[in-house]
Order: structure tokens, then sequence, then C-alpha cells
């Protein structure tokens, strides 16, 4: 058995709201937008093969409230990333940080608080 | 003999697709949520508010989002109607069909869900004091439960 993909569930107080912020700071594309009575109450947000999904918190399901945390690996584009994010003025949880086992990050919040948290593997030091 | 019978076939047609527009209701006009305090989340419907216009060909329903004034046209004779939501630079296809059961409108609409189709489904009739009833399902999209139906209703607001 392979398990072969995995998506966030972002719980978001206003999923337009969302699409717009996840669009302008990760350049997601929405492709499907549910709409209800409250406006959009669920969408599924792509970029390559990486989808992300949101739900309007009031209408979760399973008590599902934020902060959620997620984690993204990105191959290319990291630096990129980040002074966009805080070039747009989005809270920067962790600045960029090098870690012990060959990895870069840094943790962004959502306009909710939820955690994105963007990845890079780093070449292997002794390789 | 034979081409009387072809014109009786043919009158009773036209009988049926009369009978059948006559009793089609007419959704025009500009409607407004009748406010449901028990109402649980906020799934389908209409949103608040939305202005329909209808002739023997098409409902066209326009409503005012948070995306926008979005509009969707609905062909009332069966066949695929496609609209497309655009929204911040994203374009989305839905693609509908429809289907009148007496006085109920069906519209079936089928979206993109992470590759896969999905179909939300929305039932509209006009109840007896002509407020108009919306019914919509759509799939449980945070899990394997369920489809979600909701009802809303809608007074006219002009």
């Amino acid at each position: 058995m392979t398990w072969t993909r995995s998506n966030p569930l972002y719980p978001v107080t206003d999923v337009a709201a969302s699409i717009k912020w996840y669009a302008d700071v990760c350049s997601c594309k929405a492709t499907l937008v549910h709409e209800g009575l409250h406006g959009p109450n669920y969408a599924v947000l792509h970029r390559d093969t990486v989808s992300i999904h949101l739900v309007r918190v009031a209408e979760a399901q399973h008590g599902i409230k934020p902060p959620v945390q997620a984690q993204f690996w990105v191959d290319e584009g990291f630096e990129e990333i980040y002074e966009n994010a805080k070039r747009l003025g989005v809270p920067i949880l962790e600045s960029i940080e090098e870690r012990p086992w060959g990895h870069r990050d840094f943790l962004l919040a959502d306009p909710d608080g939820n955690v994105v948290w963007i990845t890079q593997v780093l070449a292997p030091r002794n390789a | 003999m034979h081409r009387s019978h072809a014109a009786l076939t043919l009158a009773l047609g036209i009988l049926l697709s009369a009978a059948t527009l006559a009793q089609s209701p007419n959704f025009a006009g500009k409607w407004a949520r009748v406010p449901d305090p028990a109402a649980q989340g906020g799934f389908g419907g209409l949103g608040q508010s939305a202005v329909i216009t209808q002739d023997a060909t098409t409902l066209t329903i326009i409503r005012t989002t948070q995306m926008g004034e979005v509009t969707s046209v609905y062909k009332l004779d069966g066949s695929e109607s496609k609209n497309t939501l655009n929204f911040q630079g994203n374009s989305i296809d839905q693609i509908s069909k429809t289907k009148w059961d007496g006085g109920t409108l069906h519209v079936d609409t089928s979206m993109n869900f992470d590759g896969n189709a999905v179909n939300v489904t929305m039932a509209m009739s006009l109840d007896a004091s002509g407020n108009l009833v919306v019914v919509s399902t759509r799939p449980d999209f945070q899990g394997g439960g369920a489809p979600v139906t909701t009802k809303t209703s809608y007074k006219k607001a002009d």
C-alpha cells in the first residue's frame, strides 16, 4: 500500500479573503469554490502538485478551529516566497532558519493564524 | 391513415410541451433570503439575495457575493450550461444541466474537486405563499459523510 498525497484543511473566517491571501502570498490558484449563504464556504487551492483546502470556520465539521499548521516542501523559489511575504506584511512566526537535519524553513501566519510552514531540503554538506 | 397518425402524434407532442411550459413556474424577480434562526451553517442556496430572470429557454441568476457579482445562466432545455466563475485571477468552470419535475426546477452542477468531478444539486420551486424555496445538496467536502442538504426560502424583494 502506498500513500500518495496529503493536503491540509485550513479553517478560515473568510474563505474569499483567504483565497486572495493564498494567491498573493503562495501563488495558489482556486480550482473549486463552493458558495453558501454567507459567501464561499469551501475552496480547493492548487499550486503545482500541492493542494490546500479552506473551510469557513463557522461551518467546519469535527470542531476544527484555527490555528492549524501544515508543512509545504519547495525545491525552488524558497527565498522569493519569504521576501514576498515580508513585502506584503505577512506575520512571520519564524524567520529562515537552517536545521541540523538538513532542512531550512520559515513559518508564516495566514489571516486566521493558521501556520504555513515552508521548507526546503538543503544539499548534503559532505556530498 | 399513416399521415393522420403522424399528425396526431405531432399534435400530442405540441400539447404536452405546452402543458409542461404552462406548469413551469416563473422564478423571475428580486429575492431576499427569509431569515431562519434554526438554520445551521450556510451551505448552498442562492446566498443572501439574488435577481432571477427567466424566459422560455434560460434561467439567469445574478448574485452579489464576496467575489463580486456572479451570474449563472442555465439552459432550460436539458442541455449542458457552462458557467465560469472568474475570481481574483481564478477561472473555475461549472457544468450544469436542468430538468423540470412538475413545478420544481432541478439544477445539477458538476465541479472539479482535486481532479475529480463532484456534483452539487439545487431544486427550485415556489411554495403556497409564493416564496422561492431552494433545496441544495452538496457532498461532505470534509470527509466521507452523507451529502449535506440545506433548504432556504426567499421572499420577493420588490
